[in-house]
């Protein structure tokens, strides 16, 4: 997942921490390497080159994981859309980039994206991709799935208080340190060099993720394009907003941050969907006249 | 147990040899990856149980359910949680707590023993025993004793084949490697130097002390091989295999360098292995740091070959004679040298129209690779499996006496009875 994941456990044996904090790492290593974009070995990558117009048996934890895109895809109208790859790999936000797409090349993407040339099958767990050129990219939620895998194995090795982070935009909290109610998230505004906070949340055996414009984007004519895309328009995000959602599950709270940021908060059904899920919270930050807030209405 | 199977295995071998030759050379032909047409019948399936589905039992249930002429049956562990991983894993597969259940089975084609090293024994001969083909972890065993008894029960197992699992064997690009050094690329050869970093402390932990226990055999001085013995089984057989002979004696040193957590065996270690041709091997192995992972280094008078991530590179003295080749070669900078990329199936790459010199978009992990070789041995042979269990035999007994070398401090001279199965 080309990221930095990070684990704080507490506990009194430093040296079962220390190899229950091992096998979460591998497990995330793991996951990362069988669902990367990028790593041609990996089973997204078997998906993505083999699947065309042909059903593949997929492993079931994977099948799991393409289950809940589907249905955060129908819950938020399309603005969570793993089939998103040919769009990102069209944008390329890669460090040397600094040419926008033309409007014939995203409509060409866009011909390629949409969950709608997904099909799952329950009974043989497989997977077919209906249309040519249709790659999936699991980037927007498998950071957080790889965080609850690796909450699920802490647990049994009987941690009861820990924070792991991805890339410090998707947390996962496991119980409380002593003496503390929460643990205090912190969102820092990425647009003052400062490292200062602009809000703060707390979360307690629950995730938060955020995601932003600023941190991976091109820059053309001074104009930031971030990599949070928009799935029905094919065109990237701008401007200074960050998008916070909190739930029980690191990877739902991952999609839904993506969903939030890629609407920009203005789709009815994507709003109304958010605001009928138990345990979810959302915010939509936004910068006017150098004060945050939140302009997400659920 | 196959006695009613109308399979393309019994069809194969009830056909005429013309057909059967004809069968192969194409196989030959078709990229591993790519649907055989001889897989149409699902009759025609391996049917396959995995034995301990930890870390590397579910890498190997993973290749397993990626390979279209397998499919996984049975997983059989011990524990919930493990059980529960493979539930999630594999959903349609079946879960078995006890191995004698799954060797009951007659449906069954294949058993996959990936339990650790000091169980090995009793679930493989009970296999052969049951009549299953059977894939082995390496070392087969932690004493020359069990080592012996299953090689013993493998080669009394006729028409059953026996593999264990030495990777890079099987590996594609480590085959290519293996001609390329054979024909004589690397000059007059030198030695060979092989390393295995990985920061960890190798140590398990559960919520169940029964279960911790179990898990940190390798930990356990009377159970565990090392890590000469354990990981550095792979490279040094590749070495045995490339150079073509078996050690002739083994010197070792081992210390708790890093993780003083009441544990004796070494987290750091060093090997020389000795060759009677004066090509010898270092090996050294640490849990201590990870700085530059895992890689093979063959030299020679004319050049260094470099192995690493299932790739290749050639480095060339500045007096070696030039290739026809290498011009049209991939070059990458490593600091100071230039290194030509040796791409295993570069023709094939070639021929059906992708880039030899890109990375191979169907690349594979070395475990799958193996499981296709004892799949297609099943399905085309038996032949005489590309790591037998005198192959496996030889390199357990080699392991063993390393590691038994980095405990004393020692130079041990192996001695030729020991490499006979028959004592």
């Amino acid at each position: 997942m080309a990221t930095r994941f990070e684990l704080v456990l507490q506990g009194s044996d430093p040296i079962a921490l220390r190899s229950a904090g091992e096998e979460a790492i591998r497990e995330i290593n793991r996951i990362g390497s069988r669902f990367s974009f990028y790593d041609s070995k990996s089973e997204l990558s078997r998906v993505n080159s083999q699947a065309w117009n042909r059903p593949i048996s997929i492993a079931g934890d994977l099948f799991e994981l393409l289950q809940l895109c589907s249905e955060i895809y129908r819950q938020s109208n399309g603005y969570f859309d793993p089939t998103i790859g040919p769009l990102m790999r069209l944008w390329n936000f890669g460090p040397d980039s600094n040419k926008l797409p033309t409007s014939n090349e995203i409509q060409d993407a866009l011909g390629q994206t949409g969950w709608d040339h997904v099909e799952l099958n329950d009974g043989d767990r497989t997977i077919r991709l209906l249309r040519k050129g249709v790659l999936l990219d699991l980037g927007g939620i498998a950071k957080g799935w790889a965080l609850d895998e690796a909450a699920f194995l802490l647990l049994n090795a009987g941690v009861t208080a820990g924070l792991l982070h991805g890339g410090t935009s998707s947390i996962r909290a496991i119980g409380v340190l002593p003496e503390e109610h929460a643990w205090q998230i912190g969102i820092e505004d990425p647009y003052t060099d400062e490292s200062t906070w602009f809000t703060s949340h707390s979360i307690t055996d629950s995730a938060l993720s955020v995601s932003a414009i600023a941190g991976k984007q091109i820059t053309v004519d001074h104009i930031e394009y971030g990599h949070i895309l928009d799935p029905k328009t094919g065109n990237a995000g701008s401007g200074p907003l960050v998008a916070v959602t909190s739930s029980p599950s690191a990877a739902v709270a991952d999609a839904w941050s993506t969903a939030v940021l890629a609407s920009g908060g203005q789709n009815h059904e994507c709003n109304q969907s958010l605001s009928q899920l138990p345990d979810m919270q959302s915010m939509l930050y936004k910068k006017e006249n150098s004060a945050w807030k939140n302009v997400l209405e659920t | 147990m196959f006695r009613n199977r109308l399979s393309r295995r019994n069809f194969l071998k009830k056909s005429s040899f013309g057909t059967l030759s004809g069968v192969l050379a194409s196989a030959e032909r078709i990229p591993a990856e790519s649907p055989s047409i001889l897989t149409a019948n699902p009759d025609d399936l391996m049917r396959c149980a995995v034995i301990g589905f930890g870390e590397w039992g579910r890498e190997i249930a993973k290749a397993i359910h990626e390979i279209e002429e397998t499919e996984l049956s049975i997983i059989c562990d011990l524990f919930p949680l493990i059980l529960r991983r493979a539930q999630r894993d594999f959903p349609s597969t079946h879960r078995e707590t006890d191995y004698t259940v799954v060797l009951a089975d007659e449906t069954i084609h294949a058993v996959f023993v990936a339990t650790p090293t000091h169980l090995h024994k009793d679930i493989v001969i009970a296999a052969l025993e049951a009549g299953k083909h059977v894939y082995c972890e390496a070392p087969i065993a932690h004493t020359i004793e069990d080592a012996r008894a299953i090689a013993q029960a493998a080669k009394k197992a006729k028409g059953q084949i026996f593999q264990a699992g030495l990777l890079y064997r099987t590996e594609p690009q480590y085959r290519s490697v293996f001609g390329f050094i054979r024909s004589g690329a690397l000059g007059k050869t030198a030695m060979v130097r092989s390393q295995w970093h990985y920061k960890d402390s190798w140590r398990r932990t559960s919520s169940s002390s029964q279960r911790e226990q179990a898990l940190n055999w390798r930990l356990d001085e009377s159970l565990s091989l090392g890590l000469v013995g354990e990981v550095g089984i792979q490279q040094i057989d590749t070495c045995m295999w490339i150079n073509g002979q078996l050690p002739s004696a083994v010197s070792g040193f081992g210390s708790v360098m890093y993780w003083q957590d009441g544990r004796s065996v070494p987290d750091t270690t060093q090997s020389l292995i000795e060759f009677p041709n004066g090509e010898n091997m270092l090996f050294d192995a640490t849990l201590v740091s990870g700085f530059d992972a895992m890689y093979d280094l063959y030299f020679g008078s004319d050049s260094t070959i470099i192995l690493r991530d299932n790739k290749a590179w050639m480095f060339k003295e500045v007096d070696a004679p030039q290739l026809g080749w290498e011009v049209y070669a991939r070059k990458d900078k490593f600091y100071k040298e230039t290194g030509i990329a040796l791409l295993a199936n570069a023709t094939k790459l070639d021929a059906i129209g992708t880039d030899p010199t890109a990375d191979d978009p169907n690349a594979k992990a070395p475990i799958w690779h193996a499981i296709k070789a004892f799949a297609d041995n099943y399905n085309y042979g038996p032949f005489d499996s590309v790591v037998n269990y005198q192959t496996a035999y030889e390199a357990t007994v080699v392991a063993i006496k390393a590691n038994e070398a980095v405990k004393t401090g020692s130079k041990i001279t192996f001695l030729p009875e020991w490499f006979s199965i028959d004592g």
